[in-house]
């Protein structure tokens, strides 16, 4: 059995289920809309003992070949007012990283509590990414309104991220908000790369140095499933960004298809 | 230099500034809770090199010179702020995630306590013995636990929300339907002495605590005596101490043990962010040192 985390809406989740289900493979999903229907029971230390219970069927963790996590529960704009809810989406947050981490089968991507690969944090990863063969733009964090102006004013194309926000171009003469990570973006070509396991899909054919960055990179990440913002320039590959849970409807389904296949398979505990 | 993130109102952050006043140890103190308003932190990575510089009044100051980071979160909400908490804490964590300055404690390794049983996995590899442990929403399996552990079962939060450890009686299987709601966290009781273990860099503080409690933390509660006392762990256990620290990612920690009848020690958790100075205050021994000592090394 796959178990599925996501929401109902996830329209990825959405395809892959419907496509393991097509080739006889149970999926069992469970989300923000109701983290209750993931009924389960599990003990530690030791190897792995417990089950899930989906609908009328009990299953053993030992056999579910693989967990596609595109959701957890997370407590936003947490306040010190903590409601009953917060409290037990807290639990249940702590409860699936333990029972993920536990897991012996394929969990795509693991978590880790605290860890996160999204701009400014990937600052942190340098050195590792470096080492795969990308570039680091130049970035700057700041809440005062002149530094981040001084920095628009060198880098005219930057992108920005706020503290509870997606990453985005700013638009010429808008002022950010503030705080926010600003992120110099270079000239070059643009790849939005996604990558499952080892294997790369693009909209364009990729140097082979550029998908090796790539594989590496996921490598040196431990995550099965990403998508990869490079811009590559006589410079080298500039690593813009990295999403663990990307969102690929927008994609042309010549890379859509042969993506979710390749999740589906690294799901059923074989390798693409 | 030593920069510390936190505020006087603390007490801890109060103790280990009184300590670096008293060893001359040269440190900057800024408080989350006045950022926006007295003082703000900006930092980049231009050219591969970190910077960070704080601005007061106009005028930024680079940290350059800053050896080591503590952090001590704010407390409390800010009120009338330019910025909201979350965005201070948004900036701060971002920081001390990226600075390459040593950190007592950066927020990835602050986080392996925000799950218990995921924090408990390691603390196994480490090679303590852990606690028997059941996490479920299932009230079957919470009552065949129960009766499995010969009905010596204690229950407490699976996030790092403090709560209360409690012993589990034959009147909770009444009420298990509740866990319909979310999944609980139960443990085997096993018997034994309660031992507190500071780890500061690679400096062993270990309080032996004495008590009839449940849960030493709330002895008053339940009207049991505690004793508190400094003592010395064996050198293996106070070397597993350190690697665990280590393996957790952590500068300074607090370990939780509970030394067992014959003789072994179980690890149940590691906080990592003890509230030292309570230890302090019963045994004389000098943590707030060994943890400024772990910050110059």
């Amino acid at each position: 059995m796959i178990l599925v985390l996501a929401d109902p809406t996830d329209r990825l989740a959405v395809d892959l289920m419907t496509r393991l289900e097509r080739s006889g493979i149970a999926a069992h999903r469970a989300g923000p809309d109701n983290w209750n229907a993931l009924r389960f029971s599990w003990e530690l230390p030791g190897e792995v003992q417990g089950h899930v219970v989906c609908g009328d069927r009990r299953v053993a963790l030992n056999e579910i070949s693989g967990v596609l996590v595109r959701a957890l529960p997370v407590v936003t704009g947490l306040s010190y007012k903590e409601t009953d809810d917060e409290y037990l989406l807290m639990e249940w947050n702590a409860a699936l990283l333990g029972f993920l981490k536990a897991l012996p089968c394929p969990v795509i991507n693991r978590p880790r509590p605290g860890r996160h690969f999204r701009q400014p944090l990937l600052t942190a990863f340098a050195p590792a990414l470096e080492k795969a063969g990308f570039l680091l733009p130049d970035l700057l964090v700041t809440a005062s309104p002149q530094e981040a102006r001084d920095f628009l004013r060198v880098n005219p194309t930057a992108m920005m991220v706020p503290p509870d926000g997606e990453s985005r171009r700013l638009e010429s003469g808008v002022a950010p908000p503030l705080p926010s990570c600003l992120i110099a973006v270079p000239d070059g070509a643009h790849w939005n790369v996604i990558i499952v396991g080892q294997q790369v899909f693009c909209t364009q054919p990729l140097s082979q140095l550029l998908s090796r960055s790539c594989v590496a990179a996921m490598q040196a990440l431990e995550l099965g499933f990403a998508a990869l913002s490079v811009i590559s320039n006589s410079g080298g590959d500039w690593l813009i960004e990295l999403d663990e849970r990307p969102r690929i409807e927008s994609l042309p389904s010549s890379v859509r298809s042969p993506a979710i296949d390749a999740l589906a398979a690294l799901l059923k505990g074989k390798r693409p | 230099m030593i920069l510390i993130l936190g505020g006087l109102v603390d007490s801890i952050v109060a103790h280990i500034v009184h300590r670096l006043t008293d060893r001359k140890v040269p440190f900057l103190i800024a408080d989350p809770r006045q950022f926006g308003q007295t003082w703000m932190l900006t930092w980049e990575r231009r050219g591969g090199v970190f910077r960070a510089w704080l601005t007061q009044a106009g005028q930024a100051r680079s940290l350059d010179d800053i050896r080591s980071v503590y952090v001590h979160e704010a407390t409390a909400e800010m009120q009338d702020a330019p910025l909201s908490s979350n965005e201070v804490r948004w900036l701060l964590n971002s920081f001390i995630e990226n600075t390459p300055m040593r950190v007592a404690n950066r927020l990835s390794a602050t986080a392996t306590n925000f799950s218990k049983p995921w924090q408990q996995q390691v603390i196994a590899a480490a090679g303590f013995v852990t606690p028997r442990t059941l996490v479920t929403n299932l009230p079957d399996a919470a009552r065949e636990f129960y009766g499995r552990c010969k009905r010596r079962v204690i229950y407490k939060s699976v996030s790092a929300r403090r709560s209360i450890v409690q012993r589990m009686t034959d009147a909770d299987l009444e009420r298990l339907d509740l866990l319909a709601a979310g999944p609980v966290q139960f443990q085997e009781w096993l018997p034994g002495v309660d031992i507190r273990v500071h780890v500061m860099g690679s400096q062993v503080y270990a309080t032996e605590i004495t008590t009839e409690a449940t849960d030493y933390r709330y002895s008053g509660r339940e009207e049991k005596g505690r004793t508190m006392s400094g003592i010395t762990l064996p050198e293996g256990v106070s070397e597993n101490c350190v690697q665990l620290t280590q393996a957790l990612g952590l500068v300074s920690a607090g370990v939780d043990l509970r030394r067992m009848p014959a003789g072994k020690y179980c690890c149940f958790e590691v906080n990592a962010r003890p509230a030292f100075s309570f230890f302090e205050q019963y045994t004389g021994q000098r943590i707030a040192d060994g943890l400024i000592d772990a910050l110059l090394t």
